[in-house]
């Protein structure tokens, strides 16, 4: 069952090679941004035609690909030194989705510093729009020189704000800041 | 103090070490790092190899109509993995109920003093006859997560567990 993953999903993102649009600091930002479609792939299925669990993480991963190059990270971003790493990754697996069904992804910036976001991200089926998992995520800005965390450049910072500000009008979803665990469990 | 009958097996309290592999090199990324679903299908394998040590392998999932669910990961990536990278999960058993597991997995790499990569998952078992419906684990599967449980019950919880995604660490509340 889980050797179709040795066949690879792009290396890259269905987005490497076409950069980034400019940022248009007058343009409002949507709340919550929904910057990546993509129907179930026969490749991220499993025997009974359903898509296995860590395919949803690389379809989280397409969308925040997506999102970093709407922020104005891109391939010559990264050739210049700096990426963005996930650091930590929540999930929530609510529904099964079936190989050829549409996927829907929104973004939504929850929190951000100088070189970190917390970000919730939904996966929607694309028609009747159901819930199918979501993703809490800590993003860390890195120098690839070093390999250490560093402060992203004070223009990405700005727009970082500006979208975590145009999304605090959102409800804060119900998964965030939720911990796994069992309660009462048997001794 | 009463003595185990002869025929129980005692279970070690140390982590299971189920399953290992290579790092392929269609897992890396533009920068030769394993990317993060590439770390979550090694934690989904190990638990398909807990599953298989628990009796729910296919044939235990053939005969008692069941199998397990995760409703739930939670994963933190500590350290970079390249292609080639010789890699073993180390597993353990957090807490259970009648129908879930709370499970723990750190990934270690040979080259590496700490983990590269921990993750927990809370898995539900599920009758698979008609429409998935939560159902209590069959009892030699119990058996089982109940005897791996008193076991890793002796271990010291790992120091993920219980945490929040946040900028500003905060404990909160299981569902």
């Amino acid at each position: 069952m889980n050797e179709r993953l040795s066949q690879p999903h792009a290396l890259l993102t269905p987005y490497e090679g076409t950069g980034h649009r400019a940022w248009d600091p007058s343009a409002p930002i949507p709340a919550p941004l929904c910057l990546h479609r993509t129907p179930v792939l026969p490749a991220w299925v499993d025997y009974n035609r359903h898509m296995s669990e860590s395919c949803y993480l690389l379809v989280f991963g397409d969308s925040s690909d997506a999102f970093f190059r709407y922020l104005g990270i891109d391939e010559a971003y990264r050739a210049a030194g700096g990426s963005f790493y996930t650091a930590e990754t929540h999930i929530h697996y609510l529904r099964e989705a079936m190989e050829g069904e549409p996927l829907a992804v929104t973004f939504h910036v929850l929190d951000a510093d100088h070189k970190r976001a917390h970000i919730f991200q939904a996966m929607h089926h694309g028609e009747s729009g159901a819930l199918l998992a979501t993703a809490e995520q800590l993003l860390l800005h890195v120098d690839m020189a070093s390999g250490r965390s560093a402060p992203l450049p004070d223009e990405l910072q700005h727009r970082l704000q500006a979208i975590r500000a145009a999304h605090a009008v959102l409800p804060a979803p119900e998964q965030v800041g939720r911990v796994i665990g069992i309660r009462r469990p048997t001794p | 103090m009463a003595s185990l009958p002869t025929n129980e097996v005692e279970v070690e309290a140390r982590p299971l070490q189920l399953y290992s592999c290579t790092v392929r090199p269609e897992w890396v990324d533009y920068n030769g790092h394993l990317r993060d679903a590439y770390y979550g299908l090694i934690f989904s394998l190990a638990t398909d190899a807990l599953m298989d040590h628990l009796g729910l392998d296919a044939a235990g999932r053939a005969r008692h109509g069941g199998t397990l669910y995760t409703l739930e990961s939670h994963a933190c990536y500590l350290l970079e993995l390249h292609e080639g990278a010789a890699v073993r999960v180390h597993t353990q058993l957090i807490a259970h109920d009648e129908k879930r597991l709370h499970v723990h997995h750190a990934l270690w790499a040979d080259e590496l003093g700490a983990p590269a990569a921990v993750g927990e998952c809370l898995l539900l078992h599920v009758a698979t006859a008609g429409s998935p419906r939560a159902t209590a684990l069959p009892a030699p599967v119990m058996d089982a997560v109940q005897r791996l449980g008193r076991a890793h019950a002796r271990l010291p919880a790992p120091p993920h567990v219980g945490r929040a995604v946040g900028l500003q660490r905060k404990a909160r509340v299981a569902a």
